[in-house]
């Protein structure tokens, strides 16, 4: 059972040196930390969520704030229990088909055009239903009983990460390189070089 | 979300010692840069009158241009030397179905369709955009960016090295959700 957000605030709190969150107001500590589970869930897809896509006729291209919703990008698509092959990179499909702005049939691919479109190849000729799946845009917290999204254990990272941004405020730059080193071994990244080694 | 979400953002990390109104400036270039990359994308279907002789003047919130289509047919991006090499010096005046597309006149945001088409028809862009309603796991890096360039500029409240940590955590962050940042700009797709 995921945990609430009061359990994560106080945890992050604690390593803070700051229990009563006199330095580091709740609200901004849950902003912080939806931030970043958000961000998070978008690399490791701890959190996935589906949406049914009914297919316009003739519409070729999707967009991921209006047409699909609570998405933050695709990473699987079927048409009943078809599995459909995404196109990498999206442009291939220029080279899979020069007209696949008007070639019709049944969807047989798929592409995710920059982070705003969903394309779909060829363009249906009749609409049709497909099942959408990819890493869920996590809510944002605001009140202290909302259950976070992850799990104990994939929190631990949000967590830490939510830790080194309260910290780069107070400017304490080692502490947010150590634990940027801790959560990048964790998701078996090398991060913390990354964040620091241009700045020595 | 809003603009003002990710300038409260900007406030909050950088323990409100960045100037809000200088923050403002630098969130706008950051939102520019991102629209170097295959980030805020969209698609534009706008109906184009015969009339306009195959000029199509862009949207203000258009950064990049992707991809063209006219009714629903791709056109390729040629530069006016190898239109010129193309349909012969009198490019211009060639009406018929547009099978290219050119940037006419930057200053203006306009393209210049070739041939002129004869007939109504579509035109639909793929194209990257600027806009005030960040998605809100977006906002997050491109707070951090903002901050590295509010810290780094001369001023009272300089800081070289926080302002490249956070530099650093941007791009982190950025690639969290699925964006690349390189040094150099992605050259444009002919």
């Amino acid at each position: 059972m995921a945990e609430t957000a009061s359990v994560i605030v106080d945890s992050i709190l604690r390593r803070l040196r700051d229990p009563l969150g006199e330095a580091h107001p709740r609200s901004l500590v849950l902003d912080i930390y939806s931030r970043v589970q958000v961000a998070l869930n978008a690399a490791r897809g701890y959190v996935l969520a589906d949406f049914s896509l009914r297919t316009v006729p003739g519409k070729p291209l999707y967009t991921m704030d209006g047409d699909i919703n609570g998405l933050q990008r695709v990473t699987t698509v079927e048409v009943g229990n078809v599995h459909i092959d995404e196109v990498i990179p999206w442009r291939n499909l220029w080279k899979l088909s020069p007209t696949w702005y008007t070639d019709a049939g049944s969807v047989q691919g798929w592409a995710m055009v920059g982070l705003g479109l969903f394309a779909v190849y060829p363009v249906p000729s009749v609409s049709e239903t497909l099942q959408l799946r990819g890493p869920k845009i996590t809510p944002m917290l605001t009140e202290d009983d909302e259950p976070i999204s992850f799990r104990s254990e994939d929190a631990d990272i949000a967590r830490d990460l939510t830790v080194a941004l309260l910290l780069l405020r107070w400017r304490d730059l080692d502490m947010v390189q150590q634990i940027t080193q801790i959560a990048g071994e964790r998701m078996n990244l090398h991060i913390a070089q990354t964040v620091m080694e241009e700045a020595r | 979300m809003t603009r003002a979400a990710t300038l409260q953002l900007i406030s909050d990390l950088s323990a409100t010692q960045s100037d809000d109104t200088e923050a403002t400036v630098l969130y706008d270039e950051v939102i520019r840069e991102l629209g170097f990359y295959e980030v805020l994308t969209n698609r534009e279907d706008r109906f184009q009158p015969a009339i306009l002789n195959g000029i199509y003047k862009l949207s203000p919130d258009t950064m990049r241009v992707l991809e063209v289509a006219w009714d629903n047919r791709r056109l390729d991006r040629a530069s006016e030397y190898a239109l010129r090499v193309a349909f012969g010096a009198a490019w211009r005046l060639i009406k018929g179905i547009p099978l290219a597309m050119t940037v006419w006149d930057e200053s203006a945001s306009e393209m210049r369709l070739v041939p002129q088409p004869t007939d109504d028809g579509t035109v639909t862009l793929v194209r990257t955009e600027v806009r005030d309603d960040l998605p809100y796991w977006l906002e997050l890096p491109v707070a951090l960016m903002t901050i590295q360039r509010e810290f780094t500029r001369e001023s009272n409240h300089q800081d070289l090295l926080f302002a490249t940590v956070a530099l650093n955590l941007g791009k982190l962050f950025l690639a969290f959700v699925g964006v690349k940042i390189f040094d150099v700009r992605p050259t444009e797709e002919q």
